[in-house]
Formats: C-alpha cells, structure tokens, sequence
C-alpha cells in the first residue's frame, strides 16, 4: 500500500522546502554549504596561500591590486534531512488516523526532499528511536522511503527527549522535521533544544486530530489513556469542554512561543488536512 | 416533637439503599482518548477552584440522604410541640341522646360531635390519659383514663345514636365520680346542651343549630262502645309558631289527617275520634319535615278485649265474687268444691281448698289453705294489723294496712317466696309448680277487714292483672331503652320478640322469659309465644319517652355558666412541619438538579 498515491505526489512535486540557513553534508546537493568549494556560485575572495589551486587565481583581481587572490564558490551541498514521525499509541488515535496522517506528511516532506537531492533519514521513535533509515539521496529512493513508512505501526510510549539522546548522531547540520502531538508527558522542550545543540533547523509539525481539537464527549464517562491505560472519571460538560479548549489552546501558545524563541519552525496540524496543505503549513 | 404517623419511619429504609446505589453506581462507559495530559490539567484546574472539593464526590449522595430523610419526617408527621404540656388528662363527655339525632348539622348533630371529638383526641398531647363517656338515658364509661389514641378513636366511632334522652342525674352523677379520682382532669362536653356536672370547669362544644322540631310525645287510646277514641299530644320544641300536618294511620292505612298550629314551646293535643275498633295498632306522624324525624311517630296498640276466664272455687265468698265480677272483661265462673275437673281457665281462685291435682292451663290464687299434699299446714295463729308489701299484686296499695283476726301456720315449701310474715309465719307466699304460678294467702277473707277496705277490689284486680296471663302479658307501658318483662302463657315452650325493623329475638327457653332489653327503636313489637298447639301473637308498643322538658330544663340552656368555655380550642398545639420539610425536601432536590447540570466533576 502505496501512502501517498500519484495525485498527492503531483501537487507536491512542485514544493521544496525551504530552509533559512545552509546545512552541511557529505555528498553533494542543491544546498548552499557554509563550506566554500568548487562549485559555479561565487562566494568570496581570499587571499592566495601555498597550496591552493592556483587555478582559481583572479588574475583580474591580481591586475588591479597587484597581489593573488582566490576566488571562493560556495560548494553546493545535500542537506540532510531528518524526518522523525511519533509512533507512540496516542499518535494511533482520531478520525482521520493521526499516524497515518504523519505517516503522509513523512512521506511527503521526504518526497520534496529527495526531488531537491537532499539525503533523507527517517527516524521513527516513541520512547526511544525505533531505527534510523537512510540515507535516501535520489529521487527513485522514494518508493523505499514509502515502503519503510507503511511499515511502520503505532507503539509504546513516546519520550522525545530520551528517544533523540538514545540516537546515534552525525556531525554538522542538517534539516530535522518532527512530526508529532505533542501530547508527551515529558513535554518536547527538552528535545528540542537538543536539536538545536545538534545545530539542527528544526520544523515541528504539531499534529492533532479533530477530535482532540473539539473532543465529541458528553456526559458521565471514564477517559482511557491510549498509551499509559490510566483512567479517569469525567462528567463532560460545556464548561469542562471549553476548559480543555482553552488549555490546548494554551498548551500550543506556549509550545509556538518556545518556538519562535528558539528560531523553530511551528507547525498547527490537523489529521483531516490533505497532504500537499500540509505540507505547505509546513514549509511557509 | 412528635410523630403523627411513626409508620413513615418505614422510609428510612431508602437511605442504606441510596448508599447501595452509590456503591453499586452505574459504570461509566469508557472512552479512549490519546493522552490524559491535558484531560488531567483541566481537571486538577477544576478542582483547585472548588473550595469543597473533598465534599464534593459525595455531595450528591449526602444531598439524597438528607431528602430522603426530610420526606420520611415529613410522612411520620414530625410536629413541633410549642408547648410542653404532655399527659393531660381528659373525660371527653359524647352526648349520644335522641336530640343528638338531629340533622340541622349535617349528617347529623352526633357525627359532628363525633368527628370533632376525633380530631380532639387526635390533636391532644401523645400521653394523654382519656377518659370516654357517653351520655343518654344511660351514662357509659367506655374507656376508663386509656393513653391509646387508637383505642378512644375506635371507640369514639362506635358509639350510636340512641332513642332517649339524657338522663341528666345519672350523667352528672358518673362524669363528677370519674372527675373525683382524678382531680386535674379536664372535662369536655360535646352536646346540643350545655349540662352542668356539679360546679365544675366544662369545655363545651354546642351542636345546636336550630331548634325547630316538633315531636310526639303522648299517644293513647279509649274504647267507647264500637268506637276508639285517640288522643294525641304534640310539642313544639322550637322558638317559634309551627304549623304542621298530623295524620293517624290504623294497621298502617292512613285514617285521618289534621293540621294543627302549635305556638313556640308548647304542647297541643289532638283528639282523633271515631275510630273503627277492629284494628289492632295504631300510629300518629307528624308529616311535616323537621330537623328530628325520629320522635315524629307516636305507636299504640288496642288491646284484644277478650274476656279474662276466672273460676272461683268456693263455699261461697260474696266478696271475691263481688269484686271479680267489677273488674271489667272478667268471665268469672263459680263452682262448688267438689268438682274435680279445672280446666279451661286463666285464673282458679280456690277458697278453703287446695286441689289434689293443680290445674295446667292457668294460675292458681288459694285463700285460707287446708292441709294439703302442696306445702305444709298447720293450725291457726292470731295476728295483728299488718300492712302492704312491695309485690306488684299490692301495685297502688302502699297505705293499706288491714288486721287479720288468725291466720294458717304455713311453711314455706322450696318453690315459694314470702310476700307477707309475721313473726316468721308466712302470711302470703308466691311460686311457680311447674309452669303454674300459685299465689297462697293464708287467712280467711272473712277472719279479716280487708274485703271492708276501700282497697279491696283493687287488690283482687291487682291479683286477676297479675295472673290471668293473656291480660298480663305487657303489662306495664314501654319507653325506649326500658327493659321489658314479659309474663309468658304457663304452656309456652319457646317466645319471640318481633321488632319494627323486622328481627327475631328469642326470649324464651328459659322459661319463665329472659328480659327484652332490645327496644331502641320506637314502634309496634310483637310478642310470640309457641306452645304445643301453635303459636300466639302479642302486640305491644315502644314509644319515646316524654322527657324532653326535663333533658333542657336541666341542661342550664338560660345563662351559661360563665366556667363554661362554649368552645374547645381545637387548635393544635403541636406545629406540623410537614410542608416545611417537603419543601426543603423540594429545595435540595432543585439544588441537587441545578448542581448536576453545572458540575464537571464526579
């Protein structure tokens, strides 16, 4: 079962993300790198030292100043991207499917990632990363991509932060997009700061579902936790609805807050979302 | 504090199962959502703004306590007792007289009382020692100092109307005695008049609405030739004028019809003359309505006029054939000792002689016996004057006194009672020898003056009254409520009292008769007496006794008493809070309601 099918990927194709800053990879992509190399951008003078190619010496520049000077291109690089999608129980919940719903926007971002030659990782994780697969760096490496997200099920309990130490990690920067409800009982500060130790430009995908948006409860019911089990007795009223309404409105302000403080990409998603709307919340 | 109806404590039953409920309290249905976190900060935010918040799980459980609580007390007729004055002690007088029967206060003046004497009771302090009286032309404790409110409500309803009216002295005489033995008591009377009873404080409770009733109060007859004279008196017992429609029915057949017009409080007689002589009962109404219809009837009956057979046994006694021949329906006979053969006879008089064999079919009187095989005998003794005694045979003789010159020495046989003695000699005995009653004067008429006294044809009708049974057989004119005693035929096996209101009341065997105490209800009654060849039929009536002056002159109805409390305070003295409390049982519960459409937490 293929997540995304060929219309979806149609309406995406045209996206890229677009990042602000430049990351640095091993192979090369259609990313600024801050390392300077040989590619066709110009980039900077610098004064010529023993042991440049002196291929690249300005002699225009040496006519004028009388001195050599290099000419430095800025080298295109991949940039590595690092999709983690939540896979913990409360992801598996809602109408539409909150998992599946991440699962798509995975796919996606993977997608748009590969068709501008950035290398893909995908990190699932719940209370710890559950594997990291990749890189993906072509564009034909999607329909791998699409077959290791379908395979992927809903488990466990999610801890962001342990799941992200627990991982093994590659020097330099890159793209990290993290998919989930944030509905942790850790909370996702700690994690997130952690990726912005790992000089990380972070996208945090908020994704609920409409129903724990506008909960349709009503009455004297016992809520079961999804991940922990845990129970409790509630009596669903206007008052108490709006009160939840109020503190995940709350909850997220806080979160957008943190965000935008930390140079975060914020992300409010809901599962009923197409894909490619999506995917443009994410990106602009 | 009490409890009307403890039996609503039953509903505190509800509160262990308002518990139960809880404890077995409906599960909730589950619902999985994907995470508590926020569900928990909203609830913990919820809690920390209720200050009661510990209460708060089972406030719903103590609310439905509590109203159920409330609507128990509320069903056991919890009241407040504003004031502590528990156990007091009453005689609560119930006038069940024949005025009582009156319906000027519907249904009637008794069931008013009645009812009001029910709440009276009901309303007394718990503890209440009551005593319950009822007065008629008799006075009845019916409930001697009983705290069981139950018990004197029973038996305040069971008491009936009667056809008298109050014997005020026996009345007054009972309530004072039970007044006696407990000092403190309270008395309270619920009548149509305020009686007195001695000096003391009554509560009186007056039932009297109007006063305008006329009654029949006297009805007799005389026969003239083929004629029946009737003569009837009507009262008025009310304030003013009556004009009124009086009609006399013969065997039940309406004869004639009069109106009359009587003044305020006074009696009227109607004569009715010309009535036919061949109808047996006889019955005069007031046809007009009043507030009394009971005494409206007046009942007599013509007695049958069949001759009185009498045989005199004698030498010859001019006076006792003088005076029998007088009395009036007496067929009276004489024969000479010698004949052996008596029967066929209601009376045998036997001068000189006592028979061998006593006749079977009628009494016998014997004057100066001889030795016989009956009683004892013996020679002659002298006496003095001696004087009337209290046998009915000396019946309007109380002054006669005579002097016998000697009398028989008798012994009394077994069967006998002395009527008259002198020195331990009896001088007249009575008794019954089988079924025949014997009456045995022991002197010659003529060894004495009594045949010489003005009295002597009275005593001889005395004597044919007594013992010539058909004549006898009612003798005396019955009022309601009065006992009678009848004196059945000596061959009488069993006897029958046929009331107005169509029953049969056996009064014999035993023989001689058991008294009638069944005459409540004015009207004609018949007497039935089997005997082994049929049966025969007396009639006779019960009317209302004239009593009513009497009743109201004693009642004190000119100027009360002012002791006389002219109504009882009815009011309870116990504050029921039965509305309160449902209305508070009400208030929870709308509470109760609002609380749970607002809360968010259980």
């Amino acid at each position: 079962m293929k997540i995304l099918d060929n219309d979806d990927l149609r309406k995406i194709h045209a996206l890229s993300l677009q990042i602000r800053m430049p990351v640095s990879g091993q192979a090369s992509g259609n990313r600024k790198s801050k390392s300077k190399g040989s590619s066709v951008e110009f980039s900077d003078f610098r004064e010529y030292a023993p042991g440049d190619d002196f291929r690249r010496i300005d002699w225009n520049a040496y006519g004028r100043f009388n001195k050599l000077f290099v000419k430095l291109y800025m080298e295109e690089r991949e940039a590595p991207v690092q999709v983690f999608p939540d896979m913990s129980m409360s992801m598996d919940y809602g109408s539409p499917n909150k998992f599946a719903a991440a699962l798509r926007l995975a796919a996606a971002i993977s997608y748009v990632s590969l068709l501008s030659y950035d290398s893909v990782y995908i990190n699932p994780w719940n209370e710890k990363v559950q594997g990291i697969y990749g890189p993906f760096r072509t564009q034909s490496s999607y329909m791998k991509v699409d077959n290791l997200l379908s395979g992927l099920m809903a488990s466990g309990k999610s801890n962001f932060s342990d799941a992200l130490r627990s991982m093994e990690w590659k020097a330099g920067r890159g793209i990290s997009v993290v998919i989930t409800d944030g509905l942790l009982r850790d909370g996702l500060e700690e994690g997130l700061k952690y990726l912005k130790y790992k000089n990380q430009d972070v996208f945090l995908c908020m994704l609920l579902s409409p129903e724990e948006l506008s909960p349709p409860l009503n009455g004297a019911i016992e809520l079961v936790d999804s991940e922990t089990g845990e129970t409790v007795e509630v009596t669903v009223s206007n008052a108490l609805l709006k009160k939840y309404e109020e503190s995940l409105k709350q909850h997220m302000a806080k979160l957008q807050e943190q965000c935008r403080k930390w140079g975060i990409h914020f992300a409010m998603l809901s599962s009923d979302m197409p894909v490619d709307l999506m995917l443009k919340s994410v990106i602009t | 504090m009490s409890f009307a109806t403890p039996y609503g404590f039953i509903g505190l039953l509800a509160v262990p199962l308002i518990i139960l409920l809880y404890i077995l309290k409906q599960k909730r249905e589950k619902v999985t959502v994907s995470s508590l976190i926020l569900w928990s900060k909203v609830i913990s935010d919820m809690q920390a703004s209720t200050p009661w918040q510990k209460l708060q799980k089972n406030l719903l459980l103590f609310l439905q306590i509590i109203t159920a609580i409330l609507i128990v007390l509320a069903l056991a007729g919890f009241s407040l007792q504003l004031r502590s004055d528990a156990g007091r002690s009453v005689i609560v007088v119930i006038d069940h007289s024949l005025s009582m029967s009156s319906t000027d206060i519907k249904p009637s003046r008794l069931s008013a009382a009645k009812k009001d004497a029910v709440k009276f009771v009901d309303d007394l302090p718990t503890n209440s020692h009551v005593t319950l009286v009822s007065i008629g032309k008799e006075a009845n404790v019916l409930i001697y100092s009983s705290t069981s409110k139950d018990e004197v409500k029973k038996s305040i309803e069971s008491i009936q109307k009667s056809s008298g009216y109050v014997d005020v002295a026996k009345a007054e005489e009972l309530v004072l005695s039970l007044k006696n033995q407990e000092p403190d008591t309270q008395i309270v009377l619920f009548s149509d008049t305020p009686y007195r009873f001695g000096n003391e404080q009554v509560q009186f409770s007056d039932y009297k609405k109007q006063s305008n009733n006329v009654a029949v109060t006297g009805f007799t007859h005389t026969i003239t030739g083929d004629n029946i004279t009737a003569m009837s008196v009507i009262r008025n017992q009310g304030s003013s004028e009556a004009e009124i429609a009086v009609s006399l029915y013969g065997d039940e057949n309406f004869l004639d019809s009069k109106w009359v017009t009587i003044p305020a409080n006074q009696a009227k007689t109607v004569w009715w003359d010309k009535i036919p002589n061949n109808i047996k009962t006889m019955r005069v109404s007031i046809e007009t309505e009043d507030i009394l219809p009971d005494d409206n009837s007046a009942y007599d009956v013509i007695l049958s006029e069949e001759a009185v057979k009498v045989l005199l046994v004698t030498d010859g006694n001019i006076f006792l054939e003088k005076a029998l021949t007088l009395i009036e329906g007496v067929e009276l006979v004489r024969t000479s000792p010698g004949e052996q053969i008596y029967k066929g006879y209601d009376l045998y008089i036997f001068d000189g002689l006592v028979p061998d064999k006593l006749p079977e079919d009628g009494n016998v009187a014997v004057f100066s016996p001889p030795p016989n095989n009956l009683f004892p005998v013996g020679g002659w003794m002298d006496t003095p004057e001696v004087g009337s005694s209290a046998h009915a045979i000396f019946k309007y003789l109380d002054k006669l006194t005579f002097s016998i010159g000697k009398t028989r020495i008798l012994e009394k046989p077994e069967w006998a009672e002395i009527l008259m003695e002198y020195n331990g000699n009896p001088i007249i005995m009575e008794g019954i020898v089988g079924n025949i009653r014997v009456l045995i004067f022991g002197f010659d008429l003529f060894d004495t003056d009594l045949p010489l006294r003005t009295e002597f044809p009275i005593l001889i009708s005395n004597i044919v009254n007594e013992y010539a049974p058909q004549r006898g057989t009612v003798i005396q004119r019955l009022y309601t409520g009065d006992v009678a005693q009848f004196k059945l035929n000596p061959d009488t096996l069993k006897a029958y009292v046929h009331t107005p209101d169509g029953r049969r009341v056996s009064v014999a065997p035993p023989i001689p008769a058991e008294p009638f105490i069944d005459t409540d209800e004015p009207g004609i009654y018949s007497l039935e007496q089997v005997n082994a060849e049929g049966s025969l039929n007396t009639l006779f009536d019960v009317n209302i006794p004239d009593e009513w002056l009497m009743e109201q002159s004693s009642g004190g109805s000119t100027g009360i008493d002012a002791e006389y409390k002219t109504s009882i305070p009815f009011k309870n003295q116990a504050v029921s809070l039965m509305l309160p409390l449902l209305a508070l049982a009400v208030a929870i519960l709308l509470f109760e309601w609002w609380y749970y459409a607002n809360r968010n937490y259980a």
